[in-house]
């Protein structure tokens, strides 16, 4: 493929603006999956690799929806949000809790888990099937309102520090393999008509399709929102609170357990949110959805220094410039390419990150 | 052949590769690193060989040896460049130099036309990737001849790994695993150390996917994406990251499973899944965990000695 503005310079000038709109509103749903990352980084110190599985659960939520079970779209992006926040926390008590300590109520969801994976994955008939899937959710929940009755865990652990990581890449196979179950491996469209398809012009040679107009919209809504719910709440006061210090929150008489639970509600809501709006804007849902912008969502973070969300939300604007203008520019098979030059550089040069503190180097 | 050999010759086959590649991610996850570069070494080495085979009709024996010259001229500037960087940062920099083995791969030859004058001159066929003529292997004492070079190289790699493992590296290395900061304080030069194992890691990771050619014969980037790289890490995971009989067994085990679960067809990645959570869980220590070892002697009441030959948590 030649790119798109080989023809002459003038045509590069013109369209470099529209060029520019792509990139912002791709940066924009780029940010609201950082932020989520970032947030989680910023509060348990840990990268969960498996939040990209979660961005592509929110997508199919969505899906779900809307083919399945015929809602219209504003309906269907709540319900896709909260349900990717549940997955979200899910992936927590499953891979990380059992981590930070060991709980009775963590064995038992544990337990409810494989047989829950038993039951959906076996081939069986349909009552074993269903008696198995039954068993394990209601164990799960067992388990999860075990965790909240007694606070008190068997023992605390202490694991080697690529205990997290290596344990969500684990949840990112069974989430992907679950899809790949109910979906099927191939790309999964939206129907047509969902959305208006007829641009508006911005300028003489820039347009903005009201799918893209609304991936902006609701990317900068949903981030403005955080910013206040962090800022200016009382749970956002918990969650820095954490942030900086389990033990002190622990003492002062935070409820840490149940604050990292919401945690990790509020990063795979975003994280969903933003596998709707980019499912919605490319047409194409697939499992390994997740495993691309997985990518694009660490060199943010990197860029934007771990933990902070504002960083992050530059730098997502930037990545997002970087990926199109190369796209437009050079090809579109190198884009990746270029966003890990610009990850590895720096890594190397400023692993704070271009927009973060320089105060702590963590690398 | 006997009867068992010749119905799974390609488990076997696929067993033996896995082996060499979680010994490869082994060293350097003995040093406390956590690099997923090796995907990408395989790749270099799969693509180096099909690439001399297929277009140079050069033997397989050279192939190798140039593979494995090239991954380790790759790793070390590499090396040199992320090696200071700590658990999650060199993690997210080596998965993007997968990447970039990756993507080269796809388009390359699109750079490679860009700085030759033959445009159709084709070097890595993009996605549909290098295929290799079939030829059924020769039997030789009673193995296929494509199965021995991959049972050598194995071999020598677990030699080499037995040896360091009881040498005065070995400690040092699992000293750099258990505290950094204290080994570098009594004098061991912690990243000359690091780099050894990472260049190291990279040859033997590139040697597997040299080796690997002639068996799946047709090379093209889909086998070396990060889902690969996970594969690998979940042998050393399942097996134990203290020991070289971890990887071994981890590799045996998730190799062989899938032929067991062939009825869950296309959702086996749940089980692989489960099997990486569940083990770096609950079982942190892997499959050659001394404990465990420890309660199967006790259990068959095999007489041991106090300590166990498998090596502790501070190595030999």
């Amino acid at each position: 493929m030649t790119p798109p503005c080989a023809s002459g310079e003038g045509d590069c000038m013109t369209q470099l603006l529209q060029q520019l709109i792509n990139g912002i509103w791709q940066g924009a749903a780029l940010a609201l999956f950082a932020m989520g990352y970032t947030l989680v980084f910023g509060v348990l110190n840990i990268i969960n690799l498996a939040h990209g599985a979660t961005f592509m659960s929110g997508a199919f939520f969505a899906f779900l929806c809307v083919t399945r079970l015929n809602w219209p779209l504003w309906c269907a992006i709540p319900v896709a949000m909260i349900g990717s926040g549940l997955v979200a926390v899910l992936i927590d008590r499953l891979a990380f809790k059992p981590l930070r300590s060991l709980t009775a109520g963590g064995l038992v969801l544990w337990g409810g888990f494989i047989l829950l994976l038993v039951g959906l994955v076996g081939d069986w008939g349909p009552p074993v099937k269903n008696g198995f899937t039954i068993a394990g959710a209601v164990l799960m929940l067992v388990g999860i309102v075990e965790d909240y009755r007694t606070n008190r865990p068997l023992r605390q652990r202490d694991v080697p520090h690529l205990a997290p990581i290596i344990s969500s890449i684990g949840a990112t196979f069974i989430l992907i393999s679950l899809a790949i179950g109910m979906f099927g491996a191939q790309v999964s469209r939206f129907p047509p008509n969902l959305f208006p398809l007829m641009p508006y012009q911005i300028t003489k040679n820039a347009v903005i399709s009201p799918i893209q107009a609304l991936v902006l919209g609701l990317s900068l809504a949903l981030m403005l929102a955080l910013i206040l719910l962090i800022k200016r709440t009382q749970m956002g006061r918990a969650i820095r609170a954490i942030a900086w210090s389990e033990r002190t929150s622990r003492l002062l008489g935070i409820d840490v357990d149940f604050v990292i639970a919401q945690t990790f509600f509020i990063s795979g809501a975003l994280a969903g949110a933003a596998g709707v709006l980019l499912g919605l804007a490319f047409n194409r849902l697939e499992p390994t959805m997740g495993n691309e912008v997985e990518l694009s969502g660490l060199t943010v973070i990197i860029v934007g220094g771990m933990g902070s969300i504002g960083g992050a939300a530059l730098a997502a604007f930037l990545v997002g410039m970087i990926r199109v203008l190369s796209v437009a520019y050079v090809d579109s098979s190198f884009r990746d390419a270029f966003v890990f030059a610009l990850l590895i550089l720096v890594l190397l040069v400023r692993p704070s990150g271009i927009f973060g503190r320089s105060k702590t180097v963590r690398a | 052949m006997p009867e068992f050999v010749s119905n799974n010759i390609s488990t076997i086959n696929f067993v033996l590769i896995n082996i060499a590649l979680g010994l490869s991610i082994y060293l350097t996850l003995a040093v406390g690193l956590l690099s997923l570069a090796n995907a990408g070494f395989m790749a270099i080495g799969a693509y180096t060989v099909a690439i001399i085979v297929t277009r140079a009709h050069l033997p397989l024996s050279i192939g190798l040896v140039i593979a494995i010259l090239l991954a380790a001229m790759v790793a070390l500037p590499f090396g040199m460049l992320v090696l200071r960087l700590r658990d999650i940062y060199l993690a997210i920099a080596t998965l993007g130099f997968g990447e970039i083995v990756r993507i080269t791969a796809l388009n390359g030859d699109k750079v490679v036309r860009l700085f030759s004058q033959d445009k159709d001159l084709t070097v890595f066929s993009g996605a549909e990737g290098i295929t290799l003529t079939y030829t059924t292997p020769k039997v030789v004492l009673g193995l296929p001849d494509t199965t021995w070079p991959i049972l050598l190289f194995v071999i020598v790699s677990i030699y080499v790994l037995a040896t360091l493992h009881g040498s005065r590296y070995g400690r040092i290395m699992a000293s750099i695993r258990q505290d950094e900061t204290a080994a570098s304080t009594l004098g061991i030069n912690v990243v000359r150390y690091k780099l050894l194992v990472f260049v190291l890691g990279a040859a033997i990771a590139a040697g597997a996917g040299a080796l690997s050619v002639p068996i799946v014969r047709v090379i093209d980037p889909h086998n070396y994406v990060f889902g690969r790289a996970v594969d690998i890490l979940a042998y050393a995971v399942l097996g134990g990251m203290t020991h070289w009989v971890g990887p071994i067994i981890g590799a045996t085990v998730l190799t062989a499973l899938p032929e067991v679960l062939r009825f869950l067809k296309d959702q086996r990645d749940v089980v692989n899944g489960l099997i990486i959570m569940l083990s770096i869980i609950y079982l942190p220590s892997g499959l050659a965990d001394p404990r465990i070892w420890a309660l199967v002697k006790r259990i068959l009441s095999i007489p041991g000695r106090g300590r166990t030959t498998m090596g502790t948590g501070a190595g030999p």
